[in-house]
């Protein structure tokens, strides 16, 4: 199976198994990564940057209608909803907070699976709220792969297992193991 | 929350053909998931439980046009959004390039937390009544709305925070009254403002703007629709001009692009020059 896409939630307790990953992938990996994780929504600058210092692939910060392409990471700007859409662009959006969150993992979620279907995989880590459960559900309805950080190593584990209790997800790894899957795609 | 609806690519093209046969509304230009989710919410909001009864709906009930345009719209977030875009208008932009007798023009305005926020700005200079403001919105619902100028109290917690960010000088407070739950904004803010609908397919812009603020709105349309609009907004703005978008938009690869200079990158403020 080839995959288009890879799709991680994550909030409070996710931003050490965020860089490891990314300090940790080869630089050819080709494959666009989306990260749409909780942060301050006041706060547009520095997240980006943080992310950038180990990782061996550029971090971008989508703009409205900007195009995916392989081999970047894109992080959701603070503030909005990040949706992929069909024909690899991405659309931002302003509209109300989903689980208390802008940007939300659900919506993020939701839209990578009704574009990517079966060639998606989607990764829900540590974190504070239910965010990301439905998506990660979603991404398994669609064909998806759906994975989550074992909830025994993450430092919040509400989200992962509220995303076990929402599907039944095909892979619970620790961090070493999502790297090491992502490795092997 | 809902889970993700069953709005497929037939459903929604057979919805905005209803509404296209039926009003001659055109909504093909709009960005697929957030339209989609607009729609999904216009059904929520009205009981409405497959597409086919709101096609029917739609059809049959030539009053809800206007109830389902002012329930897919999306609220402007909150008031002072980006405290250091209305410091650098405040502190750069307006004391530049805002004369006596200027045009200021922000479209596609839906709850009003923007230009609330512009006459905040405006006043506080001294010049809000000496500029010419000219707000347009897309629903006939929705003038009301605006003129109203009152907002749910649960927002104020971010407005005045926000507002905290860009002035340690004044009181929000002094701007609004609590009542009902709502925070009711002082009426004066907008009594030179002229509040009117406007489409931009079919109406013509008001002419010779020195000033258009437009943020967060063209992330609802595909790019086709962005170069049209962008067209008309670029035509109705005066040389050495101003045009804000929002700070994830902008006018890179824009068939208006060349008609402009960008003078600060963070805030997406950019300058006419042709």
């Amino acid at each position: 199976m080839s995959y288009k896409a890879i799709i991680i939630g994550g909030s409070a307790g996710s931003f050490q198994v965020i860089t490891k990953i990314l300090a940790n992938l080869p630089s050819g990996f080709d494959i666009p990564i989306f990260l749409c994780l909780h942060r301050l929504k006041h706060v547009r600058t520095g997240f980006e940057e943080a992310l950038s210092i180990k990782s061996t692939l550029p971090i971008i910060e989508p703009y409205d209608k900007q195009h995916i392409r392989p081999g970047k990471i894109y992080l959701a700007p603070a503030n909005y909803h990040m949706y992929m859409e069909l024909g690899n662009t991405f659309s931002l959006s302003t509209e109300p907070p989903v689980n208390h969150s802008r940007p939300s993992i659900d919506l993020s979620f939701f839209s990578a699976a009704y574009t990517y279907k079966n060639k998606l995989v989607g990764i829900i880590l540590s974190g504070a709220n239910k965010d990301g459960a439905l998506g990660l559900k979603q991404v398994k309805l669609a064909g998806g792969v759906a994975i989550v950080q074992s909830p025994d190593e993450c430092q919040v584990k509400t989200m992962p297992t509220a995303a076990m209790a929402a599907t039944s997800v095909d892979y619970v790894y620790t961090t070493d193991q999502i790297i090491s899957f992502l490795k092997r795609m | 929350m809902e889970e993700i609806s069953n709005i497929g690519i037939i459903e929604y093209r057979n919805i905005i053909k209803a509404i296209s046969d039926n009003y001659g509304i055109d909504f093909s230009h709009k960005s697929f998931t957030a339209f989609v989710r607009s729609i999904e919410r216009a059904m929520v909001l009205n009981n409405i439980r497959s597409t086919d009864s709101l096609i029917s709906t739609l059809t049959t009930n030539k009053n809800f046009i206007h109830r389902f345009i002012s329930d897919i719209s999306i609220e402007e977030t909150e008031m002072f959004r980006d405290p250091n875009l209305w410091i650098e208008l405040r502190d750069n932009i307006i004391p530049q390039y805002i004369r006596k007798g200027s045009n200021i023009w922000v479209p596609e305005v839906t709850s009003g937390d923007e230009l609330i926020t512009l006459t905040i700005v405006l006043r506080e200079l001294g010049v809000l009544e000496h500029v010419k403001i000219t707000a347009t919105c897309f629903g006939r619902n929705q003038v009301d709305i605006i003129k109203e100028a009152a907002f749910p109290l649960k927002k104020m917690e971010v407005n005045i925070a926000n507002f905290n960010r860009y002035s340690a000088n004044s009181k929000f407070s002094e701007y609004y009254e609590e009542k009902n739950n709502r925070a009711y904004f002082d009426r004066e803010l907008l009594r030179g403002v002229n509040i009117k609908q406007f489409e931009f397919i079919t109406d013509e812009p008001p002419q010779n703007n020195h000033l258009v603020l437009y943020r967060n709105k063209m992330i609802y349309y595909n790019k086709r629709m962005q170069n049209s609009i962008m067209s008309k907004i670029t035509d109705s703005m005066a040389m050495g001009s101003i045009f804000i978008c929002g700070v994830k938009e902008n006018l890179e690869s824009s068939n208006n692009e060349k008609s402009f200079v960008l003078i600060n990158e963070n805030e997406s403020i950019y300058k006419k020059t042709n």
